[in-house]
């Protein structure tokens, strides 16, 4: 009788650890975003937008870098997420890398302004004004409730709002402004093609979304 | 003399973790405000007339940290008081070293006990259930006194297993038990309650090993700022963090059979039963409409050292008697498995951030 509890024993144990294996498996790639995700702070994130450089800003934007590679190696289907890198490869000046990111980016969603906004930036700061113009007019002439539903639907936009502690983030006013932005932007292309020289003490800074 | 030095590479080990952690995390406004407040603000007679505006008054911790901070010529700057978040690669370190220390000396304190006391297996065993629990981590290297209230804790509760599992009760076994009760009053406020309990269960040696220290404790105690609290949604967690379910499981299960275990069994109950008396108190003391701090886990991390060695010692007794029964050595081996894979899913995750 002891004998056939121990062995019950045994086999329970031995399910429970290949049944724990099994479940901590499959749940490994939500809770390591979960658990990434209410760690994350993305003030820092925002003043580099604006080009201002903060203490901890080198560290949150590796920390969002780590985040969203977590999110392409677990949800590789959220094309969003190749935005960020984008803009993480501008800030730490690697254009080319920038480029391919948003250019896998824009394979999910053809229509997303600050896909195409990031995109000019990065060619006006090569000065390629003339690619630059025609991405930031297809950034100005996007659609803004295409935009706001790509938005809405991103659990990276979703967390970059949430993770602005003391910041109220308004997306729809972003959208709002972007428009105008890119049209800024346009004006500084045609100002440079003129010249041959972006205006002085101009320069354009990509956005996170 | 094998065994002091396979404790002192576990120890560098330990410490340059430490310090990994230490150099990927940014200093918390927490680490900030008493490096500046309680530390570097305050004369050494400050600290030790208990005038630290913390609801922690840990002399001990703020005096040692104190002079660490002078012979190392550290001193934070006024600028990063109170920010969330601090970046600077020599502070980060600077201000943790000593925490780091502590933390590391606890695990490498275990390891020696059960190095000495049992087998390299146990010694491992140990490392490993402190390595597999995520809140070791967390705290690891935090400018606060949690290391080394978990060093302390490991003393006191290696302590009490000598006394009631090896009934050693020699004159260096009191003197180190005192000494350990003293400094724990000194650390934290809850060490008060560690000190009483661990008196109560023996019964010996009142004065000088509990009811002075206890006193000097409580006069920091009662001379430390006062703040309300409120119990978070998920309360089970402040208890489980410290100590997880199947960790309990395993040490009931163990206790069963096991018979010299009561008094740690109480021991490990009191701990347990004040930690719930705590969470109940604060509960039932909160005034609706005042927000207050949310009562964290770290408050009861007391009881992760306790519960690891406590849990060690009663696995070890376990596989030593029965180790003819080849199905219960096969059932304790797999449950200890099991203990180990889930603490180190939960670590594995806490790590993806913390590193």
């Amino acid at each position: 009788m002891k004998k056939i509890l121990l062995i019950t024993l045994n086999v329970t144990l031995l399910a429970m650890i290949l049944g724990g294996i099994y479940d901590r498996a499959r749940h490994f790639p939500i809770d390591t975003l979960n658990e990434g995700s209410n760690f994350l702070q993305s003030q820092d994130l925002f003043a580099l937008e604006n080009g201002n450089a903060t203490p901890c800003s080198t560290f949150w934007l590796e920390q969002w870098r780590k985040y969203v590679m977590d999110i392409t190696r677990y949800a590789p289907q959220l094309n969003d997420s190749y935005s960020f890198l984008g803009f993480y490869n501008i800030i730490n000046d690697h254009p080319q890398e920038a480029i391919a990111a948003y250019e896998r980016a824009k394979t999910g969603n053809t229509t997303y302004w600050a896909n195409d906004y990031n995109l000019g930036v990065i060619y006006f700061r090569q000065k390629e004004y003339l690619k630059a113009i025609a991405y930031f007019e297809k950034a100005a002439t996007s659609q803004m409730p295409l935009n706001a539903y790509a938005m809405t639907s991103s659990k990276l936009y979703a967390d970059l709002i949430r993770q602005a502690k003391g910041m109220n983030i308004d997306y729809r006013q972003r959208l709002q402004n972007g428009n105008d932005l890119c049209l800024l932007a346009i004006k500084a292309c045609a100002y440079a093609l003129q010249r041959q020289d972006p205006p002085p003490e101009f320069s354009l800074s990509p956005v996170l979304f | 003399m094998r065994n002091i030095v396979l404790t002192a590479l576990l120890f560098i080990v330990c410490s340059c973790i430490g310090v990994t952690l230490a150099r990927h995390n940014p200093i918390e406004n927490d680490e900030s405000y008493s490096q500046h407040e309680s530390i570097q603000h305050l004369s050494y007679l400050d600290i030790l007339k208990g005038q630290v505006n913390e609801g922690n008054n840990c002399p001990l911790f703020y005096s040692a940290q104190k002079l660490f901070g002078q012979l190392a010529h550290f001193q934070l700057r006024t600028a990063w008081v109170m920010e969330q978040y601090v970046c600077e690669d020599n502070a980060q370190i600077m201000m943790r070293l000593l925490p780091i220390l502590f933390m590391s000396a606890g695990i490498s304190l275990c390891f020696y006990y059960f190095l000495t006391r049992y087998t390299i297996v146990a010694a491992v065993i140990a490392a490993a259930l402190f390595l597999t629990t995520p809140i070791t981590w967390l705290y690891w290297a935090q400018d606060r006194p949690y290391g080394l209230w978990i060093l302390l804790t490991c003393a006191q509760t290696i302590l009490l297993c000598e006394y009631f599992i090896f009934t050693n009760k020699s004159p260096f076994f009191w003197r180190s038990l005192t000494l350990t009760h003293w400094l724990l009053c000194l650390c934290s406020g809850f060490g008060l309650i560690q000190t009483l309990l661990a008196i109560v269960l023996i019964r010996k040696r009142w004065l000088s090993a509990c009811v002075l220290p206890v006193m000097f404790g409580l006069f920091y105690a009662l001379n430390a700022p006062k703040y309300h609290f409120r119990i978070p949604a998920d309360w089970p967690a402040l208890i489980l963090t410290n100590i997880s379910v199947e960790r309990l499981a395993l040490i009931a299960a163990c206790a069963c059979f096991f018979k010299r275990s009561l008094p740690l069994l109480i021991w490990l109950c009191a701990l347990l039963g004040f930690g719930l008396l705590l969470i109940a108190a604060i509960y039932y003391q909160h005034t609706p409409g005042i927000q207050g701090f949310e009562l964290s886990a770290r408050y009861l991390l007391f009881l992760l050292p306790s519960s690891i060695i406590i849990l060690n010692i009663f696995w070890q007794e376990m596989m030593r008697r029965y180790d003819k029964d080849l199905w219960v050595n096969l059932a304790l081996i797999q449950a200890l498995i099991l203990v180990l894979l889930l603490g180190g899913w939960r670590t594995v995750i806490v790590l993806h951030r913390l590193l």
